[in-house]
């Protein structure tokens, strides 16, 4: 592939086009910017062939990821299991459920890993020293870690009153860590003022046309992995709504290029019921949201005027999908789940999806014999206040062999 | 009359200015009218058909219009309508940053 792959950036919603610079809205109509790619150059060097040759990374799919060298951030992140989940699915009632595990993505255990590694790698492309985020916890961590490792400044933003582990997560690596009193739009709105006046990389706003094209690895794996098939439905947690949106993206690729015969998934957004803008906005069969002000465990997906929550209604109406929320008890009910059946301890945002993969069912939107893929991003052991009462507590015991058995009612000492 | 919150981005066409003032009783009246005193301000807010651009909110008094009647929302004298390019929440950006 060569470096003329991207041709530039475009509005979504114009169609004006921009050289492919660190520029996220459109000067004359304030819509969002794109990456242009060549697709026809795209499609005469791609192949299933090649790509399953390539590293077992997201950088297997670099043909179709808006950098324009090697990649030189995050050589790791990606190719995260996908589980065949017999046990949630016999629960459910679905014979053919796929667990997508990026709890377990290198090296910060979310799907954020990806991409920051898109973002980062561009951002040095561009001449950037600097990288910065506004972030609900996930990213803040991705990016901290990867710009330690890049050798590279950096200023994560985080609303005051995130879970403990995603603070600490930050603080390790050693970034400027900026608590702001409020909630993370006003963090976003923060961030977008001083992306106006210190020349760095946001990651996700001067930034954001290259760092989303990351989530679009997420299909390109599920239908890897599946064989280069298509799923029929696939779940996905929305806080801006950008995941669901490039999901269905990289889909689109991968049929547009001929990498997969057909196209029929149907893409369903799942948010927290004290934040659902956009779950409320399809409800309501309006294409437009009314931003809301956040209450929910569910702290990742915690955005109350999601930036992509028009291009999210969107794809999932272009696909025929739903979209659902849950309550603070049906996503610890659905973290519980997803742990006891397939031993996946997700983070909050996962039991948001679990919880809505479940109504889905129940609401005949799922049927048994589907292939379906839920997309679970981020890991349980960042988000511990959620779950800490209801898990229980340890069996004490003294370390006697006496007391073990009278204990557990077990061997020579049971009743 | 009607107060008309400018956002920066929009402030080349008003010389500047964040606050104006026009006679109008309803959205696409207030639009027109202001494009008239500054002329060039209806294609940023407008698409080719006339329509609302989907990344400007237009606030009625706080209120999305969205949720009132759109650009057929009427205004009435002393209301404030602000007009809000919906960039990562809402703050003036659209400028080329960075060595690239």
């Amino acid at each position: 592939m060569t470096a003329a792959k991207i041709k530039g950036l475009i509005c979504r919603e114009c169609g004006k086009e921009y050289p492919p610079v660190s520029l996220h809205v459109c000067e004359m109509c304030f819509g969002p910017l794109e990456v242009k790619y060549d697709y026809e150059a795209i499609k005469r060097s791609i192949s299933r062939k090649k790509i399953e040759a390539g590293p077992k990374s997201l950088w297997r799919y670099v043909d179709l990821l808006p950098i324009q060298g090697e990649p030189t951030v995050g050589l790791y992140a990606g190719f995260t299991p996908l589980i065949h989940a017999r046990n949630l699915g016999d629960e459910l009632g679905l014979d053919k459920l796929y667990i997508k595990n990026d709890t377990v993505n290198h090296p910060t255990l979310s799907f954020k890993d990806r991409v920051v590694s898109v973002a980062l790698t561009r951002a040095r492309e561009l001449g950037y020293d600097t990288v910065a985020c506004a972030s609900t916890g996930n990213l803040a961590n991705s990016v901290a870690a990867h710009a330690a490792a890049a050798k590279m400044h950096c200023y994560v933003f985080i609303p005051h009153d995130l879970e403990a582990s995603k603070v600490l997560g930050n603080l390790v690596y050693r970034p400027h860590v900026v608590e702001v009193e409020g909630n993370y739009d006003d963090v976003n709105r923060l961030c977008s003022e001083i992306a106006g006046e210190h020349k760095w990389a946001f990651v996700n706003v001067n930034i954001r046309p290259y760092y989303a094209e990351g989530s679009k690895t997420l299909a390109y794996e599920v239908v890897e992995q599946l064989g280069w098939v298509a799923p029929d439905q696939i779940v996905i947690p929305m806080a801006s709504g950008s995941l669901l949106t490039k999901v269905w993206k990289g889909l689109k690729e991968l049929h547009n290029l001929g990498l997969i015969d057909r196209l029929t998934t149907r893409i369903h957004g799942a948010q927290a019921e004290g934040c659902a803008p956009i779950a409320t906005a399809y409800k309501q069969g309006r294409d437009f949201f009314k931003p809301v002000k956040p209450k929910t465990i569910a702290k990742s997906l915690a955005i109350g005027n999601p930036a992509d929550g028009y291009y999210a209604l969107k794809a999932a109406a272009e696909s025929g999908g739903a979209m659902d929320d849950v309550t603070d008890e049906e996503i610890i009910e659905g973290m519980m789940l997803l742990a006891q059946t397939e031993g996946i301890f997700a983070e909050t945002a996962g039991g948001v999806t679990i919880g809505v993969l479940k109504k889905l069912v129940k609401h005949g939107v799922l049927k048994r014999s589907d292939v379906t893929v839920a997309l679970i991003t981020g890991n349980g052991l960042k988000t511990q206040e959620a779950v800490v009462n209801a898990v229980g507590r340890p069996t004490r015991i003294t370390p006697s062999l006496v007391q073990f058995e009278q204990t557990f009612n077990l061997g020579k000492h049971a009743e | 009359m009607v107060t008309v919150r400018i956002p920066t981005p929009l402030r080349p066409l008003t010389g500047g200015k964040g606050e104006v003032e026009t006679q109008a009783g309803d959205i696409v009246s207030m639009i027109e009218s202001l494009n008239g005193q500054f002329p060039g301000l209806k294609d940023r807010v407008c698409d080719e058909k006339g329509e609302i651009r989907r990344f400007v909110n237009i606030y009625l008094n706080e209120e999305d219009i969205r949720f009132m009647k759109g650009k057929d929302t009427p205004l009435k004298a002393g209301d404030v309508v602000s007009i809000v390019p919906a960039i990562a929440g809402g703050a003036p950006a659209g400028r080329q940053l960075g060595p690239a």
